[in-house]
Parts: C-alpha cells; sequence; structure tokens
C-alpha cells in the first residue's frame, strides 16, 4: 500500500500538522508514532495549538498544511463571499471519525432535576425542561451551557437536545465558549452550569466529582460526524498526491484505532507530554468504561460505519445549524456550493480505492464500509 | 481607550502594560487564574484586546465577537512568526494586526494605530450595509402609508406623497416617522 500511496513528482512531501490536545486527534498520533506517515513516504511534524481560532488561522495563511480541526469550521470557512475570505478557504476529504462528545450537568443542576443522571433523552428533556420553567418564574437567572466553539458539533448537539426538550436555544438558555481544558474549573466555579465536550473532559470532571454524566452525543444523534482533517483548498488543488498520501496514512490509523488490541498503546501515546500531557489512566477510563447501556462509552469510531467519509449530508447539517444560530454571513454563497467545495468525498473513494484493492488483508471487516 | 491583555507569559504582559499605560491607555492584564473573561469583557469593556495566540481564551474572544454585535472589539495577537508577509496577509484576512514575539515598546503605539483603522473601515463597511438596509426599511414603510392615505382620502399617489412631506416638514420629523404615524393611525 505504501508504495502505491507514496507522492511523486515535485510535491512536497515534508508537512506540518496541527491539532488539539484531544482524544480524538488520535489519528494522527497514531499515524505518527506508528509510522504510518513514514510509510507513506512523508515527514510530518505535528504542532500542538492552543485554539481552534489559531488553528484556522493558521491554515488560512498556510503556516501549516492540516489540521485536525472541528467539521463546521471548515463549512464556515466556505460561507462568505467576501473577497478577503476566497484565499482563506477550507476543505476536507477525510473525517476524522464519528461521535465521542458528551453532556455533563454540575452538581446543583443534577440536585435540582430530581432524576438519577445518567437518564435517557425522554427522562432527562422534560426535567430540564422543568428547571428552566421554574427558574423562569422566580426570576433567577438563566442556565448557561458550555460549549468549545460558536461553530462546533459541540453546540449544534446541544441546540439539537435543548430543540428536542421544547427549549429555545436562542431564548431560554446561555451558551457561552470556554476552552476544554477550562470547562472543570468553569463547572466547579458556577460560570456554566453544563456543558458539552469531547473527552477525556467529561470523565475528567466525574472523577473530580464537580459534575454528573447526563447524555452522551450518541444518544442525541447516534454517529455524529465531530473532527475532519481540513487543509486550505490551494493545498488540495496544487499537492493532490500528497494530499492523497496524508489521508491513506490517517485511514490506516483510523483502521488500526478500530482494531483489536490498540488501546494500551494509544492511551501511552496520546498521555505524552508532546500530545495531550495527561494521565494515560485517564485516557483508558474514557475510552474503555461502558455506558449505562451497556455499551462502550463514547461509541467513538475512527473506521467503522463509514466514519472517516466525509460525508456532504453531514456538512448540509450543518449549514442548517449554523443558519438557526444565526451564524451564517448575511450575503453568503448557494448552500450546494459550500457543501461542494467543504467536502470532497470523491477524494476520499480514490484513495479508499486504492487501499483496498492493494492490500485485502487490510479490508474491513464490515460490509457497509 | 481600553485595553485588555490576555497573555500566558506574564512578563511579556507587563513590558506591554508599561508601553501602552506610558502611551495614555487604560490598561487591564487578565490573570492567569481569572475564567470569567465574558464578565471581564462586560465590565471592563475595552476597546481593544490583545492576545497571545496561543491562548486558548482566544475561542471565547470569537465568541464574544460574534455575539457582541453592539461592541465589536479588534483583536491584536501575538505570533511566533517575524515574518512581514504572515502579518500582511493576517490582516489582510480579518485579523486586525499581529504583533511578533520580541516586541519593541516604539512598535505598539503603531501597531495598535494600524489595527484600530484597519478595524474601523471594516465597521464602516458594515455600518454602510445596514444603513442601506435601514433605508430600504423606511422605503417600504413609506410606500405603505403612501397607499393607505391614498386609499382613505381617495387620492392620487402625488398628493398623497405631498401630504405626508408637508406633516412632516411642519413637524420637523422625518418621512419615515410620519409613515409610521400613518400606520399606527389606521391600525396597519
Amino acid at each position: 500500500m505504501s508504495n502505491l500511496l507514496t507522492p511523486q513528482g515535485t510535491d512536497c512531501t515534508e508537512l506540518n500538522l496541527g491539532f488539539l490536545p484531544l482524544l480524538d486527534a488520535a489519528p494522527l498520533i497514531v499515524a505518527q508514532e506508528a509510522g504510518f506517515f513514514a510509510d507513506a513516504g512523508l515527514q510530518v511534524h505535528l504542532h500542538r495549538e492552543g485554539n481552534w481560532a489559531s488553528l484556522r488561522d493558521k491554515l488560512s495563511l498556510k503556516l501549516i498544511d492540516a489540521a485536525h480541526l472541528l467539521a463546521p469550521l471548515v463549512v464556515a470557512s466556505q460561507t462568505s463571499l467576501a473577497s478577503t475570505a476566497i484565499r482563506n478557504r477550507l476543505t476536507t476529504a477525510l473525517s476524522l471519525g464519528l461521535n465521542g462528545n458528551a453532556i455533563t450537568f454540575s452538581n446543583a443542576l443534577t440536585a435540582a432535576l430530581g432524576c438519577a443522571l445518567p437518564a435517557t433523552q425522554a427522562e432527562l428533556g422534560p426535567a430540564l425542561k422543568a428547571v428552566i420553567d421554574d427558574r423562569l418564574k422566580r426570576g433567577l437567572p438563566k442556565l448557561v451551557f458550555g460549549t468549545v466553539f460558536p461553530m462546533s458539533m459541540h453546540t449544534y448537539l446541544l441546540r439539537t437536545f435543548f430543540e428536542q426538550a421544547d427549549i429555545d436555544p436562542n431564548q431560554d438558555i446561555g451558551i457561552r465558549v470556554v476552552p476544554p481544558q477550562q470547562m472543570v474549573g468553569a463547572l466547579t466555579q458556577g460560570d456554566v452550569d453544563g456543558f458539552c465536550v469531547g473527552e477525556p473532559w467529561n470523565t475528567d470532571a466525574v472523577r473530580a466529582c464537580q459534575g454528573n454524566l447526563a447524555l452522551l452525543g450518541y444518544d442525541i444523534w447516534p454517529d455524529a460526524p465531530e473532527k475532519v482533517l481540513a487543509v486550505h483548498a490551494d493545498f488540495a488543488e496544487q499537492q493532490p498526491d500528497t494530499h492523497q498520501a496524508l489521508i491513506g496514512a490517517l485511514l490506516r490509523a483510523c483502521q488500526w484505532l478500530d482494531g483489536p488490541n490498540s488501546l494500551a498503546s494509544v492511551a501511552h501515546w496520546l498521555a505524552k507530554p508532546n500530545y495531550l500531557n495527561c494521565d494515560s489512566d485517564l485516557l483508558l477510563e474514557a475510552m474503555q468504561a461502558p455506558w449505562h447501556d451497556g455499551q462502550p462509552r463514547w461509541h467513538k469510531v475512527f473506521y467503522r460505519n463509514r466514519a472517516t467519509y466525509p460525508n456532504p449530508d453531514h456538512a448540509r447539517w450543518m449549514l442548517t445549524q449554523m443558519q438557526a444560530a444565526r451564524q451564517l454571513p448575511e450575503k453568503r454563497v448557494p448552500d450546494t456550493e459550500v457543501i461542494d467545495r467543504a467536502y470532497q468525498p470523491e477524494i476520499w473513494e480514490k484513495v479508499f480505492k486504492k487501499m483496498t484493492t492493494v492490500s485485502k488483508a487490510e479490508t474491513p471487516t464490515d460490509s457497509e464500509t | 481607550m481600553n485595553i485588555l491583555v490576555i497573555d500566558q507569559q506574564l512578563e511579556r504582559a507587563r513590558i506591554l502594560e508599561t508601553a501602552l499605560t506610558a502611551l495614555g491607555y487604560a490598561v487591564v492584564i487578565r490573570s492567569p487564574d481569572e475564567h470569567r473573561i465574558y464578565q471581564l469583557v462586560e465590565s471592563f469593556q475595552p476597546d481593544v484586546v490583545i492576545v497571545d495566540a496561543q491562548s486558548p481564551d482566544r475561542d471565547m474572544l470569537e465568541d464574544v465577537a460574534l455575539t457582541s454585535d453592539r461592541t465589536p472589539r479588534p483583536i491584536i495577537f501575538f505570533a511566533e512568526d517575524d515574518d512581514d508577509t504572515v502579518i500582511r496577509d493576517a490582516i489582510n484576512a480579518g485579523v486586525s494586526a499581529y504583533i511578533v514575539d520580541g516586541l519593541q515598546a516604539s512598535r505598539v503605539n503603531t501597531i495598535i494605530k494600524v489595527a484600530i483603522s484597519r478595524f474601523e473601515a471594516f465597521q464602516a463597511l458594515r455600518g454602510e450595509l445596514r444603513k442601506t438596509r435601514d433605508e430600504l426599511a423606511d422605503r417600504k414603510v413609506i410606500d405603505q402609508a403612501k397607499g393607505l392615505l391614498m386609499k382613505h382620502r381617495q387620492c392620487d399617489e402625488a398628493a398623497a406623497f405631498g401630504a405626508m412631506r408637508k406633516m412632516a416638514m411642519n413637524k420637523k420629523v422625518r418621512l419615515v416617522e410620519i409613515a409610521q404615524d400613518i400606520l399606527v393611525l389606521f391600525d396597519e
């Protein structure tokens, strides 16, 4: 496989990749540590960044070649008609797995709910609605929930949950951005009453006895998209071979991540100081502990269920959510154009085909993929 | 003018504070253990926020900029790259300005001025758009009122418009305000 996916010609094979220290950056870290990048003829430097805005800006300014990025940020980069935005357009041809977020409530909010957590969405929705109505009646301030970025699946999953519970996310509650690493602190200090975040921060809040897991992202939308491998549109256009080699190496990493016996190595690698810089036990717990229904806790899939496929339907859903959250510019590019530019499944199909024809042995057992 | 400085390197923040204070700006440095950035922005009402590019707080500021249409603030941040094209690209991309590491006090004032003027140009553009939209909305109200007058007074368009203009001049108010009164009067 490595031979076919090795870039040829004049393409540059030294690449700078950005990531945020989160569990779902695993494909990048695994591809580096297991040597999948090297196999594909790529010399990759991984850069840990401090925030999503910085990752987005560095990609736009071409200071890095690719990044582990919130899927909605790629879609959003294509929406503006402004001439300055054209040079900053991002695109993706690889999804970095599905699911992985959860909603955690503060101890105070949990107590007010009067139902045991975790609960099903059918129990939780009405209980939360009752708390919100009661606060309104007593003139108490709105409940505030933390998200990691305005344009993120975290925001949209929260909003979807509220809407399904007949709670107006524009009126009845507040949604505020809190960096993941400050989430537990914000919950403890009462700055937020709950939050939606990826791992290991939910597990961290529970371990510190500062919050209670209320719901998984999976409960709101099974197999929801989350992060993608984002590149500048110019990179995808001008260095197609390198782009495909990169996707090939990450596909291997995703496949390996979903395979047997990967957990210990993943926890060991990710915990390193230059990556997540955290306790490897915390990572194991975050990945392994079963949910109350007996299923794996996060339902995080990296490869199965077409988890790597950049699905244009996902981009369409995100656009609808951006509209509802009033995040879109007034004059904007038509939706179909945005989706075509932001999500490029044809590149994924090309790489995937090469991979599966080269190595039948590595073909996933899942018939869907 | 109020400037909020958010930097994980307190020493660098202090250098900036000294330089900015000497230039006559009111400066607040966010302490590292302070989580409440929303409250800080609310209470201090900064005109400019200078933030470290690597700070996790940048994502919160994105939210503040997106949600507070009323009091937007230019955001300037430190970059590791001492590269003029990067700075220029960043400014063109809407990031108000980049301050590179090893900043000199003498450069700070110039950069802040450039950032503010870029930001004001952008705001002016947004203001222009809003003005046009308002004018369009006014036009619709005036047309509606004119139609009502024509119907109720059984007069032609020119007469209705003339009557409205005369009322506006007599009362020394804008035409659209007369139009709104007419809509209320005829309960539309």
